[in-house]
């Protein structure tokens, strides 16, 4: 414990050490910026699509009201549009968005690819989440989704292992390249035991500043970390346990005995392969082994039942486009008909659309467990997971969506077939959509195991440097 | 070529060849691109056949949908496939990245749908494993290890001073090098070159394989090009630095800044100087912008002035028909500045991209490349642009049937029907894809960028050589 | 052959040569004695060009250096303290390699036999360099030497690291080499040596060259004597 104080202090005055803590705070000050920037866009997103949403539902509650006291009356053939079929076309339409989670500036993640928002109607699946709105995600420049943002999770992924490597290369091999060692050996602190206070040390402040830069930036974005202990604390622990990882193959690859540049270029060919090329092999080899299930195909397949059913359907659907100047006979008539068509199609469109979903989730499982595979992947992982802008909180917001969907179809669909209109009170029974977050608890299952792998690689490979370094003289 | 350039040459191709060390690492980056190559064969073949079994099929649907109004099937609409770019097997650009097909359909010029890199996870967003990417960013990698102590370390083991005592001055012996290590890196990458330009040949259409050779001439220029820059820079900053431990670590600082920072520091600047509107805001504009509240008092004027007719019953047409075309005409208009403005600031943001190219050569390979294997944002645009003008086309077409058959009445004319002749006299929408001229058109200025960072990379290492000092 | 004239080297506040004169024929070996930080290694560099001089001027066979340091370095073998080659290249490969460097086309034969005439056995010539001994890898460096049919000869510590049979064959070596008509210059502080294949000894301290001595005129023991009364005053 001693000899890890002195350690802590000497660190601190080592040339290297000062400007690598800095780089540190200033890279990850700007990436939670980067990170602020792109969830603040969601936001504000989210938020127009949601005033838009209640400024509608609230002229039309207006309005059915004013309807049903009688304070207005329609003229004689207009169509009323408390008529349940039209409305759950039109009025009734309701948006649905996934709000940017409350650490979103952690990581922009996949919220810059995936789907946050959906028209909910009465119609089929396959229509509304594709949207036939112009745009169904928002505008990204495909040449910065090819790259990536500079946000604090890439700071974390990629960067900081690079300094926890610049700290760790040379912590014995830089004595031998001096000269020091023969008598750093002929001292009675054994060198493993040297090795381990060092990289303790060189961790621990690394983590520190980063910790406390995360902190400052996550403040400066206007986010109180203290209002999210369970979020934070996660983050942290994901954190350590990386640079943990880092450090003791530092202590493992000291342990070979080698001089530091040799030492270097080992530690520079691990990052390369673990964070830059093993996850793209194992994107690739992902690819090819268990491909996504192919949406066009999907689009193609829904066409065809599209096609079948309206066959039969009484040639509804090409009277349906309300165009302006289009006269539909039989008002009620044809819609009682459309639906019926659509509950048809539905039916069957869910169960190509459950398999194509069904499909995806499996995958996605695959690809978690690949991802323990690489220490940067469980990183990236985990850091998505908590800012809320990886997989699982997006299938989260599909599922509660879904079940907005059908609690609408309890609501609305008897009422078409009776013919009857919407009331007030209808309206009132189903409340705008709003996510509900995970709980910490369940969040953190999900990420620990990737924490504890990390952790248990860095203590294998922190003992295995250490055995080496206990029975090493100066040849190695 | 002087003699002694070629036997400084042949000298540091025979110690790589006998370096253990260059010859694993050489093993390793052959697998990883051949593997690459055969992983950019399979995707681009899978996409290519997807498409093109979509595409048949959404023309057969469209055939098959039965007896109907046209403008019912107007709204039924196509999907355009993009078609799979034979080169997307060696650089797959924007591809995965934006949607491959849209919806054409009545009134609206609808996004693009389908990105493939929705449901590829995050692993991908660490990089396709692609030869482009494996020559962009590890490349460089490679040179850096296997010559950072070209310089540094034969000064570290005196024999630098051996040579130049022989009267060899440093300049020759740093062009010697260059040229050492250049071949020995063109050899290494011919073998996965060759895949990649068979893999191509064997995926483009039979009509333009002398288009796809011409295209991957060029693109082995520009590779040819990166590569000499990062020998020269490596060889310049091992002249200059005495220890072949810092000669590493500057180089490999230089590496992060110029393939990992740059590019990130890119996106950044792009979306703050030129940022993309907020998709709701931009589709709630149009379709304010759409709405005609007085069309159906509008059109009809107009219809009966142009026709000099006093009643709609008069008109030689049938004024569903007008409703309609008048319709198309006043979106198109809005489509067409709005997209024109959105696809105005994609293209500003590329334009910066290729800027912060200034601060790394792989800014304006990156482009030149894309651009070279037809997997660019300007053909992204040519063809959203091609799509938008065949929907037009298309519409209009069933828009004249109605024009020319429905009932001469002012109510909608729900009776009319088109049927199966119809919609076969219909053009199916094909894409011709550019010539190599247009790549050529888009690559220019990344070519003369990255063929200005060649130059400033050999004067750096002319330079560096003749300050080169031997202790 | 090798001239010196006023000719100094100032590494910032440190003066590394201070006005050297000296001159050195065809077939005379000169031997430089001294402490480490006398100049000897500086007075060579010069020679070569590898560093600018701040003052005074370097002739080889009077042409000066500074105006044309390739021309120099033409005439000049150097064999420098650590005397290394490429370890994964044979000793054969490596002589065609430098003297390729130099502007020479040998066949195999011809390198083998400049090896040969340094006194490398045979049986070591294709073998690579990495396996060699300090003692045969300078045995390379003068092959380098023959090879370049060098008017002149630089050699920075030849002996130190050597054994005493093999520093014997050198200085024997070294003879030969100013029979042929070569000037030779070493640096050395080996004073057994120095006496042993030099003609003349120049003792260097701080940059100056106190005293020029006759190796023929000297007894080691006079010698030894001499070298320590300058190390002292």
């Amino acid at each position: 414990m001693r000899l890890f104080r002195i350690e802590l202090k000497r660190t601190w005055r080592e040339a290297a050490t000062i400007p690598a803590l800095a780089a540190a705070a200033v890279l990850l000050i700007v990436g939670v910026f980067g990170g602020q920037t792109a969830s603040e866009r969601l936001d504000k997103q989210g938020r127009f699509l949601m005033a838009k949403d209640a400024e509608k539902f609230a002229n039309t509650r207006a309005r059915f009201e004013s309807l049903e006291t009688g304070r207005e009356k329609l003229p004689p053939g207009e169509d009323d549009p408390r008529t349940t079929s039209v409305f759950s076309l039109y009025s009734g339409s309701r948006q649905a968005v996934l709000p940017p989670a409350p650490l979103a500036p952690l990581s922009i993640g996949q919220s810059d690819l995936l789907n946050g928002v959906a028209r909910l109607n009465l119609l089929n699946r396959a229509q509304f989440w594709e949207g036939r709105n112009y745009f169904s995600q928002d505008i990204e420049n495909p040449l910065n989704l090819q790259v990536g943002g500079f946000d604090a999770a890439f700071v974390m992924v990629y960067l900081l292992p690079l300094l926890a490597l610049a700290l760790g290369f040379g912590i014995v091999a830089g004595d031998r390249d001096r000269g020091i060692l023969p008598l750093v050996l002929s001292q009675t602190t054994g060198l493993a035991h040297l090795a381990l206070s060092r990289a303790a040390a060189r961790l621990l402040l690394l983590w520190g500043v980063s910790a406390s830069s995360l902190g400052i930036g996550l403040f400066l974005a206007g986010v109180s970390v203290a209002k999210f202990p369970g979020e934070f604390g996660l983050t942290l622990f994901l954190l350590l346990a990386y640079l943990a990882f880092w450090m003791s193959l530092s202590i493992w690859v000291n342990g070979l005995g080698r001089s530091a540049v040799y030492n270097a270029t080992v530690l520079a060919g691990a990052w390369l392969t673990l964070v830059l090329v093993l996850p793209s092999v194992m994107g690739t080899l992902l690819g090819i082994l268990a491909p996504p299930p192919s949406r066009v195909n999907l689009a193609v397949a829904a066409r065809d039942v599209g096609n079948r059913i309206n066959a039969g359907g009484d040639k509804v659907l090409e009277r349906f486009y309300l165009e302006p100047g289009h006269d539909i006979p039989d008002f009620k008539q044809f819609f009682n008909k459309y639906f019926a068509v659509q509950k048809l199609t539905d039916r069957e469109l869910n169960t190509l659309v459950d398999a194509h979903e069904s499909e995806l989730r499996r995958r996605q499982t695959l690809q978690l467990r690949m991802a323990f595979l690489s220490p940067a992947l469980v990183l990236q992982e985990g850091l998505n997971d908590i800012a809320g802008t990886g997989i699982a909180r997006h299938n989260r917001f599909e599922d509660q969506a879904l079940v907005y969907q059908a609690r609408m179809k309890e609501l609305l669909e008897p009422k078409i077939f009776k013919q009857e209109l919407v009331t007030v009170s209808d309206l009132d029974a189903l409340p705008a959509f709003e996510f509900r977050e995970e709980s910490v608890l369940s969040m953190g299952r999900r990420i620990l195991p990737g924490a504890a792998l990390l952790s248990i690689l860095a203590l294998g490979f922190a003992l295995g440097g250490m055995r080496r370094l206990k029975v090493m003289g100066l040849e190695a | 070529m002087p003699v002694i350039l070629r036997v400084i040459a042949a000298r540091e191709g025979e110690s790589l060849r006998r370096d253990g060390r260059a010859r694993v690492l050489g093993w390793v980056f052959l697998i990883l691109t051949l593997a690459s190559a055969f992983a950019g064969g399979r995707y681009a073949l899978r996409l290519g056949q997807e498409r093109s079994a979509a595409w048949a099929d959404n023309r057969r649907q469209f055939l098959e949908q039965g007896i109907k109004n046209p403008h019912s099937a107007a709204h039924y609409g196509v999907y355009a496939f993009k078609p799979a770019q034979a080169l997307a097997v060696f650089d797959r650009g924007i591809e995965p990245w934006v949607g491959a097909t849209v919806w054409l359909e009545a009134h609206k010029q609808n996004d693009f749908k389908y990105r493939p890199a929705m449901d590829a996870g995050v692993m991908q967003r660490f990089g396709e494993l692609s030869p482009a990417f494996i020559l962009q960013v590890i490349a460089p990698l490679l040179i850096i290890f296997l010559s950072y102590a070209s310089f540094s370390g034969e000064r570290e083991s005196r024999v630098l001073k051996l040579a130049l005592s022989q009267g060899v001055s440093p300049e020759i012996l740093a062009w010697g090098k260059w040229m050492g290590f250049l071949r020995a890196l063109l050899v290494w990458t011919i073998l996965p070159w060759t895949a990649a330009i068979a893999a191509s040949l064997f995926l483009a259409e039979p009509g333009t394989r002398m288009d796809v050779l011409l295209r991957l001439g060029w693109l082995s220029l520009a590779y040819a090009f990166y590569i000499a820059f990062w020998i020269a820079v490596v060889l310049g900053v091992s002249a200059r630095m005495t220890k072949p431990r810092n000669t590493l670590l500057a180089l490999l600082g230089i590496w992060l800044a110029a393939c990992v920072l740059v590019p990130r520091f890119a996106v950044a600047l792009s979306k703050a100087v030129s940022p993309t509107p907020l998709a709701a805001e931009f589709s709630d504009q149009i379709s304010k912008e759409t709405q005609r509240p007085d069309s159906m008092k509008l059109d009809k004027a107009n219809a009966l002035r142009l026709y000099g007719a006093k009643t709609i019953e008069e008109l030689p047409v049938s004024f569903s028909g007008i409703r309609l075309i008048e319709g198309e005409r006043h979106g198109d208009q809005i489509f067409d500045r709005r997209f024109s403005e959105l696809f105005g600031i994609l293209e500003r943001q590329r334009d910066l991209h290729l800027v912060t190219g200034l601060a790394s050569p792989l800014q304006p390979l990156r482009l030149a490349s894309m651009a070279l294997a037809g997997t660019d944002l300007s053909v992204h645009r040519d063809f959203a642009f091609k799509a938008e003008q065949y929907r037009r086309a298309f519409i209009r077409r069933l828009n004249d049937d109605v024009l020319r058959n429905a009932k001469r009445q002012e109510k909608w004319d729900s009776d009319y029907r088109g049927g199966p002749d119809l919609w076969a006299s219909m053009p199916a929408f094909e894409y011709p894809s550019f010539g190599v001229d247009h790549a050529i058109g888009q690559a220019w200025r990344s070519l003369a960028m990255l063929s200005a960072w060649l130059m400033a990379g050999l004067w750096f290492m002319r330079n560096s050589a003749r300050r080169l000092n031997v202790d | 052959m090798l001239e010196a004239k006023s000719l100094t080297k100032r590494y910032g506040d440190v003066l590394a040569l201070d006005g050297l004169d000296l001159k050195v024929k065809e077939g005379e070996v000169f031997c430089l004695l001294g402490a480490n930080g006398a100049g000897k290694t500086t007075t060579i560099h010069l020679f070569l060009h590898f560093v600018e001089p701040t003052g005074g001027q370097a002739f080889v066979d009077g042409r000066e250096v500074a105006k044309n340091p390739l021309e120099a370095r033409r005439l000049i073998a150097y064999i420098p303290e650590q005397v290394n080659f490429y370890s994964s290249m044979t000793g054969t490969e490596n002589l065609g390699y430098f003297s390729a460097l130099a502007g020479f086309d040998y066949a195999p034969g011809d390198l083998s036999a400049f090896l040969r005439d340094a006194g490398l056995q045979d049986e070591a010539h294709g073998r690579p360099v990495g396996t060699y001994s300090k003692g045969m890898r300078q045995k390379v460096g003068i092959a380098l030497a023959l090879s370049k049919r060098a008017r002149a000869l630089m050699l920075d510590e030849p002996t130190s690291g050597l054994d005493p049979k093999a520093s014997n064959e050198f200085s024997l070596l070294l003879r030969k080499l100013g029979d042929q008509g070569i000037a030779v210059l070493m640096a050395t502080h080996d004073l057994f040596r120095a006496k042993e294949s030099g003609h003349r000894v120049g003792i260097m301290r701080e940059g100056k060259m106190n005293t020029v001595l006759d190796t023929e005129k000297l007894g080691h023991s006079e010698l030894e004597k001499i070298y320590l009364d300058h190390m002292a005053n």
